[in-house]
């Protein structure tokens, strides 16, 4: 196969697994979760348009900032995409000139196009609030969206200069290979200073940015193009270009994963010394598999950092929500109970998976039981907040509505939907 | 009593790799399970420890069936596989723990003896390292220790001297030594059957999923007009038989 068509045929398989991964997801929770997350943030967003029609209060500084740290948001969104696998390494690393020349220089190109679909996207949902804040002149709007397609654009290029083993970063000398300070400066603050202008310049001095900016990026493209000529000179940094395809990849199962189940998902964990203090208490006098389930969950990466999104997701929709009927404030709070015990199933079929457990002279009944004790110590804390949240914007009686929905959804996990979804443990 | 496995077929599904397996691993004895690749170990070894249903006979530990009573089967063995599994999120020492609390074992007394065994494998001071920090031989010896501190009536090796260097592999026969002189059984699979040959009480020859010679040693050499030293040679034997039949 030629090195060109490679990337096409990568290509063509990532889009099939992620389309069935896709239809995975619309058949699963994620519709629920759409529903809820989209219906209850439309009617949010909604009830801000229309709730403030004073000029002054769309010209506070405050907003601006939210824009700017929105937009700044939005551009951590489209990474670059090589679909570099682990083997490439032993066999491609003879073909630099052709893989850089051909292969990353489509890879750019798709990049490019994911991008800057997530860059509208993101300034498509903030273009009301821009409206109001007098951002209202087409011409300034149309600026606002090349600037940041063409930012996206550059460190797209920035990031593809990084695979090469004689890299020309001009902040070599300053900082490390992906140092936190590299990342702030370009990814922050020099987006975020030059959306700030666009937002507040007046219209002279913006014609001026423009025709600066237009140049200044045109400079860049120049200087981080590979050209026939310079393909010759660059070798790839396997080693990185191959984790960074790897780390890619991940994010994507990720974000499957996050409502659906994703098959082979590499593992990664975390120590959280933090956390050991705790987990002694907890476990103290508890089962094996109780210990077990428990320390698994608090060094996870990825269930225990999905409940405290899941988390953070409901607070926030709670607060957002405050004055929505108390039937919507309701349904999230057990919705978010169910996500979050849907969520934490994975941890009971991956332990049993490990032939260590199976090993273990404990009964299914008992691990269910184990694994059902560590469900309700993670919904407590849920519980908790959730109704401490519907304390302080809602009525207190209504907040009893919430904490009985919530205990009865509990108990319906506990005692039925746990069980029932255990099928796959035959032993 | 021990572990007897009478007329054990079985297999994986659509496929009967062992054909009427019969033999005992007696209290105190060591038992070498020897084959060549496909011959049908690993099946046996899946079947004892409960991974796979027979499809017919019977594995009884100590009077306990398998079948009929799997945990009270489970709390007599100990497993060390081939290939070492840990839990990724355990540290050493919560593995150790987590293993004496699914068997029920005082965790005071098992522990003396894990702290012995985390001395003799040189990692008694990396009790609070993660899985992700140990080379290949650390891993196995975790198995080891796992394994041993149990004191289980059956102990179940699958390969024991892979990847392990040659002072643990000294220690690892001095430990099966010692768990036999305590009665407990050990049954092992090994293709190194010289070495084998200077421990072991038997092995079990299989063969195309049936078992073929269940003696001694001394026996298995003799019938193979072979010198003791000079049984790893069985298997080329056994390999050049297989093509003069074909």
């Amino acid at each position: 196969m030629k090195v060109d068509s490679l990337f096409q045929e990568r290509l063509r398989r990532a889009q099939k697994i992620n389309f069935r991964y896709l239809r995975l997801l619309f058949n699963d929770h994620f519709i629920l979760f759409l529903m809820i997350a989209l219906g209850a943030g439309i009617l949010g967003y909604r009830n801000l348009l229309t709730a403030h029609q004073s000029v002054t209060y769309w010209h506070s500084i405050w907003w601006q900032a939210i824009s700017i740290l929105w937009l700044l948001v939005g551009l951590q969104f489209g990474s670059l995409v090589t679909y570099f696998k682990p083997a490439d390494r032993l066999y491609l690393f003879a073909n630099d000139r052709d893989i850089i020349k051909s292969y990353l220089a489509s890879a750019m190109r798709l990049s490019i196009c994911y991008a800057s679909v997530w860059q509208i996207i993101f300034i498509a949902v903030i273009a009301p609030i821009l409206w109001r804040m007098d951002v209202d002149n087409w011409s300034r709007l149309f600026f606002l969206i090349i600037f940041v397609i063409s930012y996206k654009m550059l460190l797209l290029m920035y990031e593809r200069d990084k695979l090469f083993l004689k890299s020309r970063r001009l902040t070599i000398a300053i900082f490390e290979p992906d140092a936190i300070a590299e990342k702030i400066l370009f990814r922050f603050l020099v987006p975020g200073t030059l959306l700030a202008f666009i937002i507040g310049l007046s219209t002279d001095q913006l014609n001026v940015m423009v025709i600066i900016w237009l140049l200044l990026a045109g400079i860049v493209v120049r200087y981080f193009a590979v050209t026939e000529v310079k393909s010759e000179l660059f070798a790839i940094d396997w080693l990185r270009a191959t984790a960074q395809a790897q780390i890619q990849q991940q994010r994507t199962l990720h974000f499957f994963a996050l409502f659906a189940e994703v098959p082979h998902q590499p593992k990664t964990i975390k120590r959280r010394r933090y956390l050991d203090f705790l987990l002694k208490r907890l476990i103290k006098g508890q089962s094996s598999m109780f210990r077990l389930y428990l320390i698994r969950l608090a060094r996870d990466t990825e269930i225990l950092p999905l409940i405290v999104r899941l988390l953070l997701v409901g607070v926030v929709l709670i607060i957002a929500l405050k004055s929505a009927p108390l039937w919507l404030i309701t349904t999230i709070a057990a919705a978010i109970l169910y996500l979050m015990t849907f969520q934490m199933l994975p941890l009971y079929d991956d332990t049993h998976q490990n032939l260590w457990t199976r090993l273990m002279p404990v009964s299914k009944t008992e691990r269910l039981k184990s694994f059902a004790s560590v469900q309700i110590i993670v919904a407590i804390p849920v519980i908790l907040i959730l109704v401490m949240i519907a304390i302080f914007i809602r009525p207190l009686k209504e907040m009893v509505v919430i904490l009985a929905t919530m205990l009865l959804v509990e108990f319906i996990m506990f005692k039925f939907y746990i069980p029932k979804n255990s099928h796959k443990i035959k032993k | 009593m021990g572990l007897k496995i009478n007329n054990l077929s079985g297999g994986y599904a659509g496929n009967n790799v062992l054909k009427n397996v019969t033999f005992d691993v007696p209290n105190g004895s060591i038992v070498a399970l020897i084959g060549l690749n496909g011959a049908g170990k690993s099946t046996t070894i899946n079947h004892i420890i409960g991974e796979l249903q027979p499809q017919m006979g019977t594995i009884e530990l100590n009077g306990i069936n398998l079948v009929q009573n799997p945990t009270g089967f489970k709390s007599q063995i100990a497993y060390i596989p081939e290939q070492p599994i840990l839990y990724d999120e355990l540290t050493l020492g919560e593995h150790l723990h987590l293993m004496l609390a699914a068997h029920n074992i005082d965790d005071e007394v098992a522990w003396q003896r894990a702290e012995t065994l985390l001395k003799q494998f040189r990692l008694d001071d990396k009790l609070h390292w993660l899985p992700i920090h140990f080379s290949k031989g650390m891993r196995q010896k975790v198995m080891l220790i796992s394994a041993f501190m149990l004191d289980a009536p059956l102990i179940i090796i699958d390969e024991p001297f892979l990847g392990l260097d040659t002072v643990a592999q000294k220690d690892v026969v001095r430990l099966i030594h010692e768990q036999a002189n305590k009665g407990n059984s050990v049954l092992m699979t090994t293709h190194l059957l010289a070495s084998a040959a200077e421990f072991v009480d038997q092995f079990v020859v299989l063969h195309d999923g049936k078992s073929r010679f269940i003696g001694t040693p001394q026996a298995l050499a003799e019938e193979n007009q072979l010198q003791l030293d000079q049984l790893d040679d069985f298997f080329g034997l056994v390999q050049r038989e297989l093509a003069d039949e074909s």
